[in-house]
């Protein structure tokens, strides 16, 4: 029998502003059709062992009552990337994290626009200097709200083979899927 | 003579843009009238006799309006008012260039707008509303908002600027807050617990307790609502379904008796609700090539949901597109579709997002069709469904294109069914 892939998502009500939590269905779905599964448990601390730890996007009242209610929360996280665990953290996610692992978090003028960065294509909404795209050991953190790796399905891939699954092959839900990907990505820079 | 050369220029623009686009030629007109006379819809709104009323919020600002208006005039009263396509500051200079005399005038007793809420914030800093009506705080639009708290910022300064009675949504913990530090009078409308409620922006701060309403939506169920406003009592068919709309009525009726005082009639607001037909593609049916079809406008998650959600049975032909309007698709990942047994035809400028959000949620598709035009003579072409109507869900600019292709642009060409 294969490895469930236990994916904990942390304050998922709080951090689904701009549907960032469609990441992990993006996630299961390609596990499932991989011939691979997964769970995903909603956890408000890090007192479990997961695979994959999710951070979504959130409204600032959202991370100022998360770290009234778990103020060592982005510390113990900074812990799980800097030994090596698998944590996805987006939009303000990342902001939060890149301040405790000591990146060098400053901010510009804001931006509101689709980006490409090395054929990564997401939504950039934010005013945040860090790199947009950032690989951290077997960590993504990433600007990009919302639900960049339905957008970007090379990039869900090789989350999912550093997870351990083979990632083929494709069946004909995931060919739809990722033509369609590639037709979101295409028409993002058509507005 | 430069109002009347501006209003001229107006004309004319309006004129060419109408020839080229039917239905079109609101916002060129009125954003060129806006630069060359900056002041004339801030003067023109100003020199209303009874003032201004401004309705805000993030949802149901058209339907609030369109309903509140009715009422309004129903009693006699001359309003001047804003088409729901015309809600930021360049469409008032256009409403103000189809309804208003070469001097800048405009006929009416009193204003009664609606406003989008990025702009209300800065038009009242101009002209101070005598009432205002703020119906909630949801997240959307957050490409340009960002934080809902903004929104809630936003809403906040109309408030404080509106120098007589505020009409707020007791329900919405974003509205008790806005309320705090009021300097003017509060009057509070909602829904009544026991009927329902609708998923506000969270505040996620300690939930202030709720206020007592003055009117209340006390039942629900399809169309059908009852409003309780003081001692009085409503019970009519709203013209659409769903629990936003009842909260646009409750707030309406509370507006009207508001704005029209001892005039206030009961029975002949029931009468007007009654026979009020549906905002321009809320929930309006049209009949096309010999069968109806409906239209439902989705703008943002909340509308997107509740429109799902109250779907008429379970429509065998659905024609789902999202257009231009939507930049940032993201926010359609929020919405549970779980509802919606299938999409017939999937459109418009974000069909790949659109089919993708469906997909995803195992929402089968029957087909995607890239070119507008085409998926749209292809839905009406289907044979009749042997049961229910036709359902077209779409987005504003999906919603412009297909009615123009399909020539029908008139919004105030809307009848109950």
């Amino acid at each position: 029998m294969s490895k469930v892939i236990k994916i904990g998502t942390l304050f998922p009500k709080h951090l689904n502003l701009n549907g960032d939590q469609a990441n992990l269905l993006a996630l299961q779905t390609r596990i499932s059709e991989y011939g691979g599964s997964s769970s995903v448990t909603p956890v408000f601390d890090l007192a479990l062992d997961f695979d994959l730890v999710f951070v979504g996007h959130g409204s600032q009242a959202a991370w100022a009552d998360i770290e009234s209610r778990n103020p060592q929360l982005l510390k113990g996280l900074a812990e799980l990337v800097s030994n090596g665990k698998t944590v996805i953290a987006i939009g303000s996610g990342y902001v939060k994290l890149a301040g405790s692992l000591g990146m060098d978090v400053q901010t510009g003028v804001h931006r509101s626009e689709f980006v490409d960065v090395d054929g990564v294509v997401g939504y950039l909404n934010s005013d945040s200097l860090l790199p947009i795209v950032h690989n951290e050991k077997n960590s993504l953190l990433t600007l990009l709200h919302g639900p960049v790796l339905v957008k970007n399905p090379e990039l869900a891939d090789s989350i999912i083979s550093n997870l351990g699954i083979e990632v083929e092959p494709k069946s004909s839900y995931l060919g739809e899927l990722d033509y369609l990907a590639k037709e979101s990505r295409r028409i993002a820079f058509e507005h | 003579m430069r109002v009347t050369l501006a209003l001229l220029i107006g004309r004319l623009l309006r004129f060419a843009v109408r020839l080229v686009r039917p239905g079109g030629g609101s916002a060129l007109p009125g954003l060129v009238v806006s630069k060359l006379v900056p002041d004339l819809a801030f003067k023109a709104i100003s020199s209303m006799p009874d003032g201004l009323v401004v309705v805000t919020g993030t949802a149901g600002k058209s339907t609030t309006t369109k309903m509140l208006v009715a009422i309004v005039r129903a009693h006699g009263v001359e309003v001047f008012t804003n088409p729901s396509t015309a809600n930021i500051e360049q469409g008032f200079f256009s409403t103000i260039i189809k309804s208003g005399n070469l001097r800048g005038e405009v006929p009416g007793q009193i204003a009664i707008m609606e406003m989008d809420e990025g702009h209300a914030a800065t038009f009242v800093k101009k002209v101070k509303p005598k009432l205002s009506v703020i119906l909630n705080v949801f997240d959307d639009q957050l490409d340009r908002f960002i934080d809902p708290a903004l929104v809630r910022d936003k809403l906040a300064i109309v408030a404080q600027d509106t120098t007589g009675k505020v009409l707020l949504n007791a329900d919405d913990q974003n509205c008790l807050l806005i309320a705090k530090g009021l300097p003017g009078e509060v009057e509070y409308f909602g829904i009544d617990h026991a009927v329902g409620s609708l998923e506000y922006a969270e505040t996620y701060l300690d939930e202030l307790p709720a206020p007592s309403k003055q009117s209340d939506v006390a039942s629900h169920s399809g169309r059908k609502v009852s409003i309780t406003s003081g001692n009085d009592e409503f019970n009519f068919d709203l013209p659409n379904r769903g629990l936003h709309f009842a909260l646009d009525a409750v707030a309406a009726i509370a507006a009207a008796k508001n704005i029209l005082g001892s005039k206030f009639d009961v029975d002949l607001t029931v009468k007007t609700m009654n026979e009020l037909p549906p905002v321009f593609s809320r929930g309006e049916i049209k009949i096309i090539n010999g069968e109806s079809v409906e239209f439902i406008l989705v703008q943002n998650p909340i509308s997107m949901q509740l429109n799902i959600d109250n779907l008429d049975g379970d429509p065998e032909q659905v024609f789902f597109a999202i257009g231009r309007d939507v930049h940032d698709p993201s926010w359609m990942w929020t919405v549970d579709l779980a509802n919606l047994s299938h999409a017939t035809i999937v459109s418009g400028f974000n069909y790949a997002d659109a089919a993708l959000v469906l997909r995803y949620q195992g929402i089968p598709v029957e087909r995607v069709e890239p070119h507008y035009f085409k998926a749209i003579d292809d839905f009406f072409s289907l044979p009749m469904p042997s049961k229910g109507m036709k359902t077209v869900i779409y987005s504003a600019d999906a919603m412009r294109r297909l009615r123009r292709y399909k020539g029908f642009t008139d919004p105030e060409d809307v009848k109950r069914v």
